[in-house]
C-alpha cells in the first residue's frame, strides 16, 4: 500500500477520521490496529518477525533497566542487540550468501575438477526482506542502545511500544524515530487541531508534487539512458546522472514529505529527513543534511563508538570511523559491490575533506562567498552523483561502462526522444531548485506556502495540484528507498 | 582549578580546533550553538582536552555530556 495510491487515500481517511473520534486515551489503539493492518496488508506472515523484534526489545530493555548487576544487564543487552542483528542480517543478506556459496563452489568445481555443469542456485529458498525491516530494527537498536546508556527509561506499555515502532506513516522507509521523542507523544493529548492539519495536508501535497511531478518524469530519461548505457552519448549520461541525483532527492524526500504530513494530521511530529541537502557546500555538509535520521543513528551508535575506542589514533580513528561506518553503511543499501563502492567513495571524499578542512577555509577567505558557495555546491552534486552511478548500476562493470563513456565517448548531441519528457524534467529541476534557493537564502523576503494572505496561500497550493493532475506521472511504481 | 578557569581553558582548545576565533563557551552550551562542533571535531575536542587536562574519559562521559558545564563538571571531577 504506497503513499500515492488510491487505497492508502481510503485507508487514511477512515483511520483520521475513526481517530478524532475516540476518547485521546485509546488512540493509540486504533494507531497500533491500523499499522498492523497497514504491516499485513502485502505478506500478512512477516507480523510475526515483527511481533519478535517487538517482543524481545521489549522485555530486554525492561531487564536492562532492572537489573541491579551490571553483568546481567549486558547479558540481556547483547542477547536482544544480537537477536536484532541477527534478523535484520538474515532478512537482507541470505540471498546474498546462499548464491556467493554457490557460485564459489561452482568455481572451484570448475577450475579444479573442470567440471563445467553448473549447480542451480534455485534450489535454495529466497528470502523476501519484510516490509521496513530496517527501519524497525534500526529503531529497536538505538531504543537498547539508550537504555543501556541510562538515557531513556524501559517503555512499561506493550502496546505503546509497538506502535513506536510500527507506526504506518514511518515504517516503510523511515525517518528512523528516537523513542524519547515519539514515545511521549503517545502520551500526550491531541485534540483535533485545523491548522496542524492544514500544515499536514500542505506537506502532503508538496511531497506528492516532488514524487509525482518530478521524481517520476526524471525517471522516465533516467531509465532509458542509464538503462541503456551503450547507445547513449556522453552528453546525454551525464544528463542522466544530474537527473538521477534530482530524482533519488525528489523521490526519497517527497516520500519523507508524505510521511511527516500523515503523521502531523494525526498530532505526531516525526524527525525532519533532510535539510536542502543539493545546497550542500561539502560532502560533509550534505550528509549532515541528507537522511538526517540514519545519518544522525549512525553517528550516535556507530561512528562515534568507533572513533572514541580508537581515538588514540589521532585522526586516524575519524579516517578508520568514515569507511568502517559508509561500508556498512553501502552494505546496508544491499548486498552488491556496487553499494559497497558506493559507500567507500563517501568515506574517501569525507577523509580528503577533513585533512584539507583548514586550507579549504583558507581558500575561502580569499574568494567572494558567491563563487565559494557554487564552487562548493557544483563539486558536492558532481561527486554525489559519480557516486549514485554505483548505487544505480546492477554491477560494478555496468557502473564502469556509463563512467568510461562519460569520459572517452566522442559521440554528440544529446538523447531526447520526446521533447516534452525533456521539458518537463528540466522544468521539474528548476522549481525544485528554486523553492529549495528562495527557502536557503531568502525565506525572510517572501512565502507563497506560509503567506498571511489567504489568497495567495491558498492560490499557491491549487496551483501545486493542478500541476500534479496535469503533469503528474500516475503509474511511476514505488519510492526507491522503499527496497532498502 | 575553578570552573570558569576550566571553561576559558576549553574555550582555547575549542578555538584551536575548530579554527573559529569567535567561539564563546558558557555553561549551557551546546553542540548546536557552535558552528564547527559536529561528530568530526567531537572526537579531536576530546583528544585534545584530555591531553590538555592529562586524563582519560571513559565512553559512556563522551557520548553523555548535554552542554560545556558537564564537560566542565566532568573535568573539575576528575583533577579535584
Amino acid at each position: 500500500m504506497i503513499f500515492t495510491s488510491i487505497v492508502f487515500a481510503l485507508f487514511f481517511l477512515i483511520v483520521a477520521i475513526l481517530y478524532y473520534s475516540l476518547p485521546c486515551k485509546h488512540r493509540w489503539i486504533l494507531l497500533l490496529v491500523s499499522s498492523i493492518f497497514f504491516y499485513m496488508y502485502s505478506i500478512p506472515a512477516y507480523i510475526l518477525v515483527a511481533s519478535f523484534i517487538i517482543l524481545i526489545t521489549f522485555y530486554a530493555a525492561i531487564k536492562i533497566e532492572k537489573a541491579k548487576v551490571s553483568e546481567k544487564a549486558m547479558q540481556f543487552y547483547i542477547a536482544a542487540i544480537t537477536a536484532n542483528v541477527g534478523i535484520l542480517v538474515f532478512c537482507k543478506y541470505s540471498n546474498f550468501f546462499s548464491s556467493s556459496v554457490f557460485d564459489s563452489i561452482n568455481f572451484a568445481r570448475q577450475k579444479l575438477f573442470h567440471n563445467t555443469e553448473i549447480w542451480n542456485n534455485t534450489l535454495l529458498i529466497k528470502v523476501v526482506a519484510p516490509l521496513g525491516i530496517s527501519y524497525i530494527t534500526f529503531q529497536a537498536i538505538g531504543y537498547l542502545i539508550e537504555i543501556k546508556r541510562g538515557n531513556h527509561y524501559a517503555e512499561k506499555n506493550l502496546g505503546h511500544f509497538s506502535t513506536f515502532l510500527l507506526f504506518f506513516p514511518k515504517i516503510i522507509a523511515g525517518p528512523v524515530e528516537r523513542a524519547h521523542h515519539f514515545l511521549p507523544q503517545l502520551q500526550q493529548i491531541k485534540k483535533f487541531d485545523f491548522d496542524k492539519i492544514i500544515i499536514g495536508l500542505q506537506q502532503i501535497l508538496w511531497g506528492l508534487f516532488k514524487k509525482l511531478v518530478i521524481a517520476d518524469r526524471l525517471s522516465i530519461y533516467v531509465s532509458a539512458v542509464l538503462g541503456n548505457a551503450e547507445n547513449h552519448s556522453a552528453i546525454s549520461l551525464i544528463a542522466a546522472v544530474i537527473f538521477y541525483v534530482f530524482q533519488m532527492y525528489a523521490d526519497f524526500s517527497g516520500y519523507t514529505d508524505m510521511a511527516l504530513g500523515f503523521a502531523k494530521i494525526l498530532g505526531f511530529d516525526l524527525m525532519q529527513n533532510f535539510n536542502r541537502p543539493l545546497l550542500s557546500k561539502s560532502v560533509t555538509e550534505f550528509w549532515r543534511k541528507w537522511h538526517i535520521s540514519l545519518s544522525t543513528w549512525f553517528a550516535d551508535y556507530f561512528y562515534t563508538p568507533l572513533a572514541i575506542a580508537k581515538r588514540d589514533w589521532g585522526n586516524w580513528s575519524i579516517v578508520y570511523a568514515f569507511f568502517t561506518t559508509f561500508i556498512v553503511l553501502g552494505f546496508w543499501h544491499g548486498a552488491n559491490w556496487t553499494f559497497l563502492i558506493f559507500g567507500t567513495l563517501q568515506g574517501l571524499i569525507l577523509t580528503i575533506e577533513f585533512f584539507t578542512r583548514k586550507i579549504r577555509k583558507n581558500i575561502r577567505k580569499k574568494v567572494p562567498m558567491f563563487l565559494n558557495n557554487m564552487a562548493g555546491i557544483t563539486f558536492t552534486i558532481g561527486y554525489f552523483a559519480l557516486s549514485l552511478i554505483f548505487f544505480r548500476a546492477n554491477s560494478v562493470s555496468d557502473a564502469l561502462i556509463i563512467i568510461k563513456k562519460i569520459f572517452t565517448s566522442r559521440e554528440s548531441g544529446i538523447y531526447i526522444e520526446n521533447p516534452s519528457i525533456m521539458l518537463f524534467c528540466i522544468f521539474g529541476i528548476l522549481f525544485l531548485s528554486i523553492v529549495e534557493c528562495k527557502k536557503e537564502y531568502f525565506n525572510h523576503l517572501f512565502t507563497f506556502s506560509n503567506n498571511k494572505y489567504w489568497l495567495i496561500r491558498n492560490g499557491y497550493y491549487c496551483l501545486l495540484l493542478m500541476i500534479i493532475l496535469i503533469a503528474g506521472v500516475f503509474d511511476g511504481g514505488e519510492f526507491i528507498y522503499f527496497q532498502f | 582549578m575553578d570552573r570558569s578557569e576550566i571553561i576559558h581553558q576549553l574555550t582555547n582548545i575549542f578555538i584551536d580546533i575548530i579554527d573559529n576565533g569567535d567561539i564563546s563557551l558558557y555553561n549551557e552550551t551546546t553542540a548546536n550553538d557552535v558552528d564547527g562542533w559536529d561528530s568530526l571535531t567531537h572526537i579531536q575536542l576530546v583528544v585534545a582536552i584530555e591531553k590538555h587536562f592529562k586524563l582519560r574519559f571513559n565512553s559512556k562521559e563522551i557520548q553523555g555530556w548535554k552542554n560545556i558545564g558537564e564537560l566542565a563538571d566532568s573535568i573539575a571531577g576528575r583533577i579535584a
